[in-house]
């Protein structure tokens, strides 16, 4: 028995000095070779300009937020998709269920880049004051991009949750603050990126944003929002700066280094991916123009000629976005317009009509008009002519890009008279994107939008 | 040495049991001087010079001479008459001879033994005739092992002996003319006459009870009879037969509680292991794996390189143990046996224990397999002519005309042509090659095992794919010559590569019959967003595999059963895969540049494990008691290169040929874990047991101050069959015990550094590398807790033929680790949590093991197994409000399955109609769903039967379970082929049906029936049974086998998956549901030849 006791010791000794012995120490791993904490990361300010170039990488190649939206092109009267899935049909008959992936896409990206933006804006508080030296420049470009996602997420879907910091715990549980609170917190921010952005982009290239950019998005902004004197002068203050000017050539016009970019979204191949989706050589392509849109181009609009492709199948003959010259590597590289300056030309036109000084807004319309090798209008003409015109410039100017032409009808209140009599389906409570069904199985305080 | 012949002691009533242990502890003693002795080193002759000297004097001298040592009754011993001896240089034999002449007491030499017994019943044989021959002989069981610890008798004599490890015999002195009667506790009792012969060979029949096998457990092994633990036990001939290529798949309806799902029926496919029920929400469910005792890698290999999925699916790490090697595998599954690992064993412990050599003859096995595989089951899809009816109606009913962009499988293709994309693409016979060799032997202090094997088989595809294995195993035991020390060194490498595509085959199944695989300019024809079966097969994948476990254990037997170890393993698991997708294979909708991508990733662990065992008698049991601690590292790390821009497709094998890479990214990961554990273990009169073990663990996978946890757990077992009165009055009863056992175990199966908020790589901006955040950290989460309770019952009837195993479990895991969902608003998709949730697992399992028929040498054997489980959400605070408050329901399954209530096809209109729960109006996927099932299994087991005859045999294995799966869509007209269920469609008003009409073009109605996938309706029964192997054997006789000059040679035929019971249903298999494909269907030829 003693020696058992002896045993029983040894035993019980191990038992319970090892884990003293083979501490905290024996079970901690080292850090992730591969990772960075937020300390380190935002030490400096190359660490921090790292994290903000990923979001706007997210516009291209991360998320692509852009060609998310290329399907909205078949949602609004552009295009119609041939791919032939569930769910890309939907968008052709402008009838989205919850449970639709393209639709989930869209969401997740912006809310991606929301939630990135508001990591970097608090990450930005914790870089040392020797390293600040260009903090203002990133809080306006931090500021600027999330504006932008909050412009498409309202634009898309009305109501939406404001977030404006990473607490996961009310995020997740976030409910949907009303449309108008959202884009007034948005020009907010806006106005405030435009006093701490430098003139001068950051980079070689404008592909991040400086003062011009947030006053060109403040301009579309304003103008979304009714505000026609602001956006008259943002949108001047873009034009008259000297800084861009329309490129005659249309087809180098979304080149990278553009005169008329004010901002685009840099890639590493030399192509845009929201434009290359749309190229084909033959065949009916994805997303082919419907008649009616081909048929509205005057014949001599360099933007039918240089700006849409042709393709064969079958005897028939497809239309499709062609403004991005690129489908691979090797070519001129293009780079993804964000903002150019023919949008701030048709901004100033309308909200110039809109104050009923016609005139000077057809200055504006023939602009945009000459430079796709079309004649001038002549005045004079009816205010709801001339805005009649630009809406129709605005259709021809960005096919399949951005989902302008949805935003534009949406904005106008055109939808059902546009939509209306070419979708059998079509009901007005399609302005606003379902919400994807699994954002709503996740976030309980989340609703639905009004006919879904 | 200290083994004593249970049989042939004189019966001393009442005392028996008394003077055993007395003998034993003489002989310990004896032992202790025989060692001392053996220093000095002995003589083989004696020399004697003694006058009446009592018989212990002449041992004494005798040992001091030889160092033999004598073992005796002292009682039997004093009536001996002395004795007188002059010898010189005499032989131990001529001494004894004379010692024992006229004495009352006979002996006899065993090992180094004298064994000194009364002369009882030697009148017994005085009338038998012949001379006295000096026997020796070997006893093996069927398949021609030795056996060890057999007695071999004289009839009508108390003589005896038993055999050693070489299954080995001597006998001195035997008649001729007497008969052996070999008893054991696992044989049939057999008497053989000697009939002249002085050497024997007897092959004895193993008795079917299975109590006496040894089964492995936690650190340790134990025999089932005094088993505490639930603990099932596959041998190596059921392993072995079921020509697959991965050890889980061996244990499908093998055992009960053990829930294996095929995910992909492709060879190397990966496999959904869940031990009695998923007791975890969101963290991992899989058991914890141990390969001679290291931890195993469980996830699937290629988990972290999401983008390199071969067409086989995950690639299970398992594949990388070659189940012809594997010698058992134990399943553990409740507390008692899992708690001794702790936090690892909530899931249940899977441990695989490879063959070992055996000392005697070498022997070189070996075995080839030949056949053919082809797909046991064809989904039930639409033939061209129904497709195009479909889909003219549809177009009919929408109103639509059809053109080249709605439909051009009615305007552009050819509608008079169609193909069955599932016969073209996997419509193959593949052929199918096994080769095995083994070579093994050694003596007592040392042996070995060399296997080594091979495996190639084509995967049905057309074109150049296949799956191929190759490996080998060394296994290496020493023991020293006093039994004190003991070595094992283990090691295997196997490897395996998989040529084949990337994963969109399902997605060819339904394309349209008569798609066209070329255009008008004989290149690849693409339209919309369908994939060509020919760019699908000019995707190439290729995974290769290498898999390394090592082990080695030093055992040092101290006295008084005191013994330590030291275990240290070691396993690398590592994969190295390519993707090459050339431009021209791949839908130009959906790319536009073709791609390689090149992956590699490693998994090392290291661990090392001291022991400390002893065993000690108190009071009238004995004690057992283990202590020990381990350490593990493991490192995972991977890498991804994406090149584009090949000038050549023929580069796309290597990432230098790519102009662009595109992307690289790499991962790496460190778990490291540590652990002390004890188990006390208590037999009292080996029918009362009790077992108690204990763990303290820590974990790097938890933040600071929450690594460590504690975990133990209670067993204990009352063999009542032992009990006198209960033999006496049940004497058919040959074995019973009631068991039950209670404790506490953890799981830790969650993404390392969940805690740890970081920045990795994001994508490329401005031509920099850029940050992004990985992850929403959370430091506050710490281990997984399951409470298990089991009680149950063994019964053997009729001298253990038949068998019975009840058991009723009961876990509940609380403190849920999970990946709480939380909405894409918080810029990711989940993070890391505790849930107060509780999720409960009750469940029976029974096991029946029986010989049916036993007759001259004919036997039938059958068993089954069958589980019934029950998952239960016992409670979920705050689920409502949760990310889980549409998918779980408090007082479920965890699989429930939401739908929506199908109310049938309005007979005017030929639309589906759904109840609308909430009265809103409408339908929708949220508020009108309610519980229409669950996806976890009803009932699952398996049923086997084994008959022999002579040399034949025949087995029979047969697997069921039932379970409900939703199916695949029905949409009628729809330009995807449909399951030939969707014929049954609306056509025109007043039809009544289940299916809606035809429609082809969106619109609400066909909204509608997109629904149909929801219902409860078209929840499908997927209850199978399935006769997963029959085969059939013939084992050469022995004369044959010496005329060939071979030990063994057997021949047989052997079928996989042949057939299948299922219901009608859109599902490609009951098993793999809509996942994958379902295994294949294997005929083998096989031969086996032992040399």
């Amino acid at each position: 028995m003693l020696l058992l006791r002896k045993y029983l010791l040894v035993s019980l000794l191990l038992a319970c000095g090892i884990p003293q012995l083979a501490c905290r120490r024996m079970v901690t791993a080292g850090a992730p070779a591969d990772q960075l904490t937020p300390e380190k990361v935002y030490s400096t300010a190359s660490g921090a300009t790292a994290v903000l170039g990923n979001i706007y990488a997210q516009f291209e190649v991360g998320a692509s937020v852009a060609a998310n939206l290329n399907p909205l092109s078949s949602y609004a009267d552009e295009t119609l998709s041939s791919a032939g899935d569930l769910y890309t049909t939907e968008f052709n008959s402008s009838q989205l269920t919850p449970a639709n992936s393209y639709n989930l896409d869209i969401w997740r990206g912006l809310y991606g880049v929301v939630y990135q933006c508001n990591a970097f804006l608090e990450g930005l508080r914790q870089l040392p004051a020797d390293q600040a030296a260009d903090l203002g420049q990133l809080t306006g470009e931090g500021l600027f991009l999330r504006g932008l996602a909050y412009y498409y997420l309202v634009s898309l879907y009305g109501d939406v949750p404001l977030l404006l910091s990473t607490d996961a715990a009310r995020n997740s549980q976030a409910a949907r603050t009303p449309a108008a609170e959202v884009m007034t917190r948005t020009r907010q921010d806006l106005e405030e990126a435009i006093t701490l952005l430098s003139s001068t982009y950051p980079g070689a290239e404008k592909t991040r944003a400086n003062k011009l950019a947030a006053q060109a998005l403040l301009a579309r902004v304003s103008l979304d929002q009714g505000d026609w004197a602001r956006a008259e002068e943002l949108a001047s203050q873009v034009i008259q700066s000297g800084n861009y000017a329309l490129e005659p050539n249309m087809d180098q016009v979304y080149r990278a280094g553009s005169p008329e970019t004010i901002l685009a979204a840099w890639n590493p191949f030399g192509y845009v991916l929201s434009g290359a989706i749309y190229i084909t050589d033959s065949g009916v392509p994805p997303y082919y123009l419907t008649d009616d849109l081909y048929q509205s181009f005057e014949p001599a609009d360099q933007r039918r000629s240089r700006w849409v492709g042709t393709s064969t199948d079958g005897g028939g003959t497809y239309y499709f976005p062609y403004k991005y010259k690129n489908r691979d590597q090797g070519g001129n590289p293009e780079y993804l317009c964000i903002l150019g300056l023919a949008e701030q030309y048709l901004i100033r036109a309308e909200s110039l009509a809109r104050q009923e000084q016609v005139d000077e807004a057809l200055d504006d319309l023939n602009a945009v008009r000459q430079r796709a090798g079309l004649s001038p209008v002549q005045g004079p003409v009816s205010q709801d002519s001339c805005l009649a015109l630009i809406l129709e410039e605005r259709r021809h100017e960005w096919v399949g890009e951005w989902a302008h032409r949805f935003i534009d009808l949406k904005r106008l209140g055109l939808l059902d008279s546009v939509l209306g009599p070419q979708k059998p389906y079509w009901k007005s409570s399609g302005r606003n994107l379902p919400i994807p069904l699994d954002e709503l199985n996740r976030d309980p305080n989340l609703t639905q939008n009004e006919g879904y | 040495m200290q083994k004593l012949p249970a049989t042939p002691w004189p019966k001393q009533p009442g005392a028996r049991n008394q003077t055993l242990r007395r003998m034993k502890i003489l002989t310990a003693l004896l032992l202790a001087a025989c060692l001392t002795a053996a220093a000095a080193g002995h003589s083989q002759t004696i020399t004697l010079h003694l006058h009446q000297a009592s018989l212990q004097k002449v041992f004494r001298e005798i040992r001091k001479q030889t160092g033999y040592l004598f073992l005796y009754h002292t009682e039997s011993i004093g009536q001996a008459s002395p004795v007188d001896l002059d010898v010189t240089g005499a032989g131990l034999r001529e001494v004894l001879d004379r010692c024992f002449r006229d004495q009352p007491l006979t002996w006899e030499l065993m090992d180094r033994t004298i064994i000194v017994r009364p002369r009882e019943n030697q009148p017994a044989t005085a009338g038998v005739t012949g001379r006295d021959i000096d026997l020796k002989g070997r006893v093996e069981n069927e398949a021609g092992e030795p056996l060890e610890g057999i007695t071999v008798g004289i009839r009508g004599s108390t003589r005896g002996t038993s055999t050693n490890r070489e299954g080995e015999f001597h006998l001195e002195g035997v008649n001729e003319q007497a008969t052996l009667v070999l008893t054991g506790t696992n044989i049939e009792t057999l008497e053989v006459k000697v009939a002249g012969r002085s050497q024997l060979r007897i092959t004895v029949r193993t008795r079917i009870s299975r109590l006496d096998e040894v089964q492995v457990i936690g650190y340790g092994s134990v025999k089932r009879r005094y088993s505490t633990g639930s603990v099932s036990t596959l041998s190596a001939d059921k392993i072995g037969r079921q020509p697959v290529t991965n050890p889980l798949a061996v244990l499908q309806g093998q055992v009960p509680g053990v829930y294996i799902q095929t995910q992909n029926g492709m060879p190397g496919g990966n496999f959904k292991v869940e031990i009695r029920g998923r007791g975890s929400i969101a963290a991992g469910t899989s058991p914890l794996f141990i390969v001679d005792g290291v931890p195993y890698e469980s996830t699937p290999l290629n988990n972290l390189l999401s983008d390199f999925t071969p067409i086989s699916g995950y690639i299970s790490p398992l594949n990388g143990i070659n189940p012809a090697d594997i010698e058992s595998i134990s399943v553990l599954k409740d507390a008692d046996a899992t708690a001794i690992y702790g936090s690892r064993g909530a899931n249940g412990v899977v441990l695989i224990t490879t063959k070992k050599g055996k000392a005697g003859a070498s022997r070189i096995e070996l075995g080839l397999r030949q056949g053919f595989s082809q797909l046991s089951s064809s989904p039930d899809l639409l033939g061209l002519r129904d497709y195009l009816t479909l889909r003219r109606e549809a177009f009919a009913h929408d109103g639509v005309q059809p053109n080249a962009a709605n439909a051009p499988d009615l305007v552009l293709w050819d509608t008079t042509h169609g193909t069955n994309w599932v016969k073209y693409l996997l419509g193959n016979r593949s052929p199918l090659t096994q080769a095995s060799g083994s070579i093994s032997g050694g003596n007592a202090q040392l042996n070995f095992l060399f296997s080594t094997h091979f495996r190639h088989e084509g995967i049905l595809l057309p074109g150049q794919f296949y799956y191929e294995q190759a490996g080998g195993l060394l296994n290496l035991n020493h023991e020293s010559a006093n039994h004190r020390f003991r070595l094992a060194v283990s090691t295997q490498y196997n490897t395996d590569k998989d040529k084949s595509i990337i994963p969109s085959t399902l997605s060819v199944f339904t394309l349209p019959p008569n798609y066209p695989l070329y255009d008008d300019q004989g290149k690849l024809n693409w339209t919309g967003t369908y994939d060509n079966p020919l760019g699908l097969l000019r995707q190439r994948a290729r995974s290769n595999s290498g898999s390394w476990v090592a082990n080695t254990t030093l055992n040092y037997l101290f006295p008084r059963k005191v013994s330590l170890q030291l275990s240290a393993g070691y396993t690398r698991v590592d994969l190295d895969q390519v993707m090459i997708q050339p431009l021209s294979a791949q839908n130009p909708l959906l790319a536009f540049e073709g791609s390689s991508s090149f992956g590699h990733m490693i998994s090392q662990s290291l661990i090392a494990e001291p022991q400390l065992q002893l065993e000690r008698r108190l009071g009238q049991g004995t004690l057992s008691i283990l202590a020990g601690a381990s350490y593990q590292q493991s490192r995972r790390s991977q890498y991804l290169l994406h090149g584009t821009n090949y000038s050549n497709e023929d580069l796309m094998g290597s990432i230098a040929g790519a102009g662009t890479i595109a992307y690289a990214s790499t991962s790496s990961q460190e778990y490291r874990y540590g652990a002390v554990f004890a188990r006390i273990n208590y037999h009292l009169q080996k029918k009362y047991l009790i077992n108690a073990s204990l763990r303290r663990d820590g974990s790097s996978r938890f933040g600071p101050g929450r690594e460590f946890g504690n975990f133990g757990a209670v067993g204990a077992a009352w063999l009542f069959g032992e009990e006198k009165g209960v033999r006496k009055s049940l004497p058919w009863l040959s074995f019973g015990k009631l068991k039950a056992s209670y404790g506490l175990t953890g799981n830790d199966q969650i993404a390392d550094y969940q805690y740890l908020s970081t920045y990795g790589a994001g994508s490329p901006y401005d031509g920099g590398s850029t940050l992004q955040p990985e992850r929403l950290a959370n430091s506050r989460y710490s281990w997984e807790t399951t409470r298990k309770l089991e009680a149950g019952m063994e019964l053997g009837f009729f001298r253990d033929r038949l068998l019975g195993t009840f058991t009723w479990f009961y876990n509940r895991s609380g403190n849920q680790l999970v990946s709480y969902p939380v909405p894409y608003l918080t810029g990711f998709s989940s993070y890391q949590a505790n849930l107060p949730a509780l999720v409960q697992n009750e469940g029976w399992e029974l096991d029946l093991q029986a010989t049916l028929l036993r007759a001259g040498t004919f036997q039938w054997t059958t068993s089954l197994n069958l589980t019934i489980p029950r998952n239960r959400l016992v409670r979920y605070p705050g689920l409502a409000s949760s990310p889980y408050a549409n998918l779980l329901v408090e007082g479920q399954d965890l699989s429930v399955v939401k739908g929506l209530h199908f109310l049938g096809i309005d007979p005017q209109t030929g639309v589906a109609e759904f109840q609308d729960r909430n009265g809103d109006g409408r339908i929708d996927r949220i508020h009108d769903l309610a519980v229409i099932g669950r996806t976890s299994p009803y009932y699952y087991g398996g049923f086997t039967n084994e008959l022999r005859w002579k040399g034949f045999s025949c087995n029979l294995f047969l697997q069921f379970s039932k379970q409900f799966s939703k199916g695949a869509s029905i949409l009628p007209g729809y330009r995807l082929n449909q399951f030939s269920v969707v014929m049954d469609r609306w056509q025109q008003p007043g039809d009544q049906t289940d299916i809606p009409r035809a429609m082809a073009n969106p619109s609400p109605d066909f909204t509608r029936s997109t629904y149909l996938q929801l219902a409860d309706r078209f929840f499908y029964n997927t209850a199978y049974l399935r006769l997963k192997n029959l085969t059939l054997g013939y084992q050469l006789p022995e004369a044959a086998l010496a005329r060939l000059k071979m030990k063994g040679c057997y021949l047989g035929l052997n079928a996989q998956n042949l057939l299948t019971v299922k219901k009608r249903a859109s599902l490609y298999d009951p098993e793999t549901q809509l996942g994958g494909i379902a295994p294949f269907r294997t005929l083998l030829a096989e031969i086996r030849v032992t040399l």
